[in-house]
């Protein structure tokens, strides 16, 4: 009868982190998840290193199921499926990473310009143009850049960097408004050193970090939107082992051969499984 | 199609009110202002893709002849291409295209396609309900699924609980859109039979493609109510003064932290509206269904500039549209904003 009475309130555990672990085992994780991502970028420069056959040749019978010779099965007119997806991820890796490369570039200059004077004319006049770029769907610029220029996973890669680079410019612009009143910001303004200096050697060291997570974040959602700009069909043009292009290739054949169009999309998604972990662990190491 | 991030789950004042207005006259004004601001973002995003279309190497009259057989190609000379560029419009100035497009916007009028002189705004009227319904049906189920997400990754006792539902968001958003559609035509059209695997007739049709936008809203929701809801769970009322009167966890979570935990959901909401038009347009291709998806495949494969500046501007259109709108509902809910005046440089902190 008093058993319940002694039971404590119920209460919600006071600012625990969500998956709190030590600073040590993140630190290990973190270092895995990097070594992982370094050997993706090793296979990515040298696809030949691991893949078993050659992309293009069609030394198989078409559509083997997944097995000894051919780990991931053949296509449609006996390709490798294995070494096809390996060479993939030069492709997608590769035009991910201009991607990320332009909206770092763009986004962290706009922002550091919009955050110099917050509110001033350059502000304002920054803000209504990052608004009208944020107002157009990633993809749906890509095409646009597509109708303009051609099709090519590269071109995409660009008009998605220049889209994905308002975010970019968001966060950076946040992030210098937060440094500001940072104490040794101040303490360095007011020995008098110049803007730049306190730009580069004081903000720039503290705001990094963040920066870091949010581009390991959108490398994935970079890989994510050149796969679909490929399956629509306006990325790499069908012999190219490019991702998007293998999953849109395969769905004529679903009913006969999953392995062709479900594959890929696994490998896809593993990639971007690991640059998302890779952003959280990195986002964790802040708090 | 992509993840919430920390920036965009801060709300953006973007007005600074008059704190002694009435809120009658605030609201006004801040639906003044924000209009004036939607117009200019809208104006800037015509700008920004007429630059892109325009100044171009391809050549829309080519591609138009090599669709239509109206003309036969075989003795082409110099003087019809140039007629033809006329009957488009696209033999004017760059300048004076421009202008014309601009004051068509204004009027409504988008053009007609260069491919087979349709008005664009017949075809995104013919195209667009298709793509609404879509998105509308899947946020019908998105929103709940987020919310519901969102309390189980939070509300119960069991940490294991709570962890696998704070793991399957994030695992779904990593996931490729057009390739979960073609994992579920696998599952559910081709090995189950119990859907048809394409086509826009009748609802069964729609089951899938519902199916696989409603879960990625969903899981795109939830990772923002979550990361929320787990700030507020930890600040002191939550934390201290709630269980101090003797208020349960799920009850402290429903009546107060959930209303707190909204308002990064409004914003994230309002600008994830875009992402979600696009990945329904990506779904449609996918499923072989009618709507913008197919129009902008088609248009963008047969270089018809004004159909792909019209999507873009009725796009942008729609997705400044929602945000005025949160904008403004932000002003209506939190009565917090109507009180202080949030000044526009502070916002983002």
């Amino acid at each position: 009868m008093t058993a319940t009475a002694v039971r404590p309130a119920e209460t919600l555990t006071p600012s625990e982190p969500p998956e709190a672990r030590g600073p040590r085992r993140r630190l290990r994780e973190l270092h895995v998840h990097l070594a992982l991502l370094a050997a993706l970028v090793a296979i990515a420069l040298l696809p030949s290193l691991i893949a078993t056959h050659d992309p293009l040749a069609l030394d198989g019978r078409p559509f083997t199921a997944p097995g000894g010779t051919y780990w991931f099965g053949t296509d449609e007119i006996g390709r490798d499926l294995y070494s096809r997806v390996v060479h993939g991820l030069q492709i997608s890796f590769l035009s991910a990473a201009l991607a990320v490369l332009v909206a770092l570039v763009l986004g962290a200059l706009v922002g550091v310009l919009s955050g110099l004077r917050p509110g001033g004319v350059l502000d304002r006049v920054l803000s209504v143009l990052t608004e009208a770029v944020m107002a157009i769907p990633a993809v749906l610029l890509a095409l646009a850049a597509i109708t303009a220029y051609g099709r090519g996973a590269y071109i995409a890669a660009v008009a998605i960097g220049v889209a994905e680079a308002t975010g970019f410019a968001r966060l950076v612009r946040g992030l210098m408004l937060q440094s500001q009143s940072l104490v040794f910001v101040e303490a360095a303004r007011t020995c008098g050193t110049s803007p730049f200096r306190v730009l580069v050697r004081h903000v720039i060291p503290t705001v990094y970090h963040p920066v870091l997570s949010y581009t390991a974040m959108h490398f994935g959602l970079a890989m994510l939107a050149i796969g679909s700009l490929s399956y629509l069909g306006f990325g790499e043009a069908p012999p190219s082992p490019e991702w998007g292009v293998l999953i849109s290739g395969g769905q004529k054949y679903l009913v006969h051969a999953w392995w062709v169009a479900l594959i890929p999309g696994i490998a896809l998604t593993a990639v971007v499984v690991l640059l998302n972990r890779i952003a959280n662990l990195l986002q964790e190491g802040r708090s | 199609m992509s993840l919430p991030s920390p920036v965009d789950t801060e709300p953006e004042p973007t007005v600074a009110l008059d704190p002694s207005g009435s809120r009658g006259r605030t609201v006004a004004r801040v639906v003044g202002v924000r209009l004036l601001h939607a117009v200019a973002v809208v104006a800037v995003a015509y700008t920004a893709s007429f630059l892109l279309l325009f100044v171009l190497p391809g050549d829309a009259v080519l591609a138009r002849i090599g669709t239509t057989d109206t003309v036969g190609n075989a003795d082409l000379s110099g003087m019809q291409l140039d007629s033809l560029r006329a009957e488009v419009g696209l033999d004017a100035s760059l300048g004076r295209q421009y202008w014309s497009g601009l004051t068509g916007l204004a009027r409504g009028d988008l053009g007609s396609s260069l491919i087979n002189d349709r008005p664009v705004t017949a075809l995104l009227g013919e195209a667009l309900p298709n793509t609404l319904t879509l998105t509308g049906l899947s946020l019908l189920f998105s929103v709940p699924l987020g919310f519901l997400l969102a309390l189980v990754a939070v509300v119960p006792r069991s940490r294991a609980v709570r962890s696998l539902a704070a793991l399957l968001p994030s695992a779904y958003v990593s996931l490729p859109v057009f390739w979960i559609g073609v994992l579920f035509i696998y599952l559910f059209a081709i090995t189950l039979g119990w859907f048809p695997s394409g086509g826009s007739q009748g609802a069964a049709s729609a089951v899938l493609p519902v199916a696989v936008l409603s879960l990625l809203g969903a899981a795109q929701f939830a990772q923002v109510l979550i990361s929320s809801l787990r700030a507020e769970v930890g600040k002191t009322y939550a934390a201290v003064t709630a269980p101090a009167k003797g208020a349960g966890r799920a009850y402290t979570v429903f009546r107060h932290c959930l209303r707190n935990a909204a308002f990064p959901f409004l914003a994230v909401f309002g600008l994830r509206v875009g992402a979600l038009l696009a990945g329904t347009a990506v779904v449609e291709v996918v499923f072989a269904r009618n709507g913008i998806g197919r129009l902008m495949v088609e248009s963008v494969r047969a270089v018809d500039l004004t159909v792909v500046l019209g999507l873009v501007v009725v796009l942008a259109l729609v997705y400044v549209v929602i945000n005025t709108l949160v904008d403004v509902g932000y002003a209506l809910l939190d009565p917090r904003l109507r009180r202080m005046a949030p000044v526009r440089s502070g916002g983002e902190s």
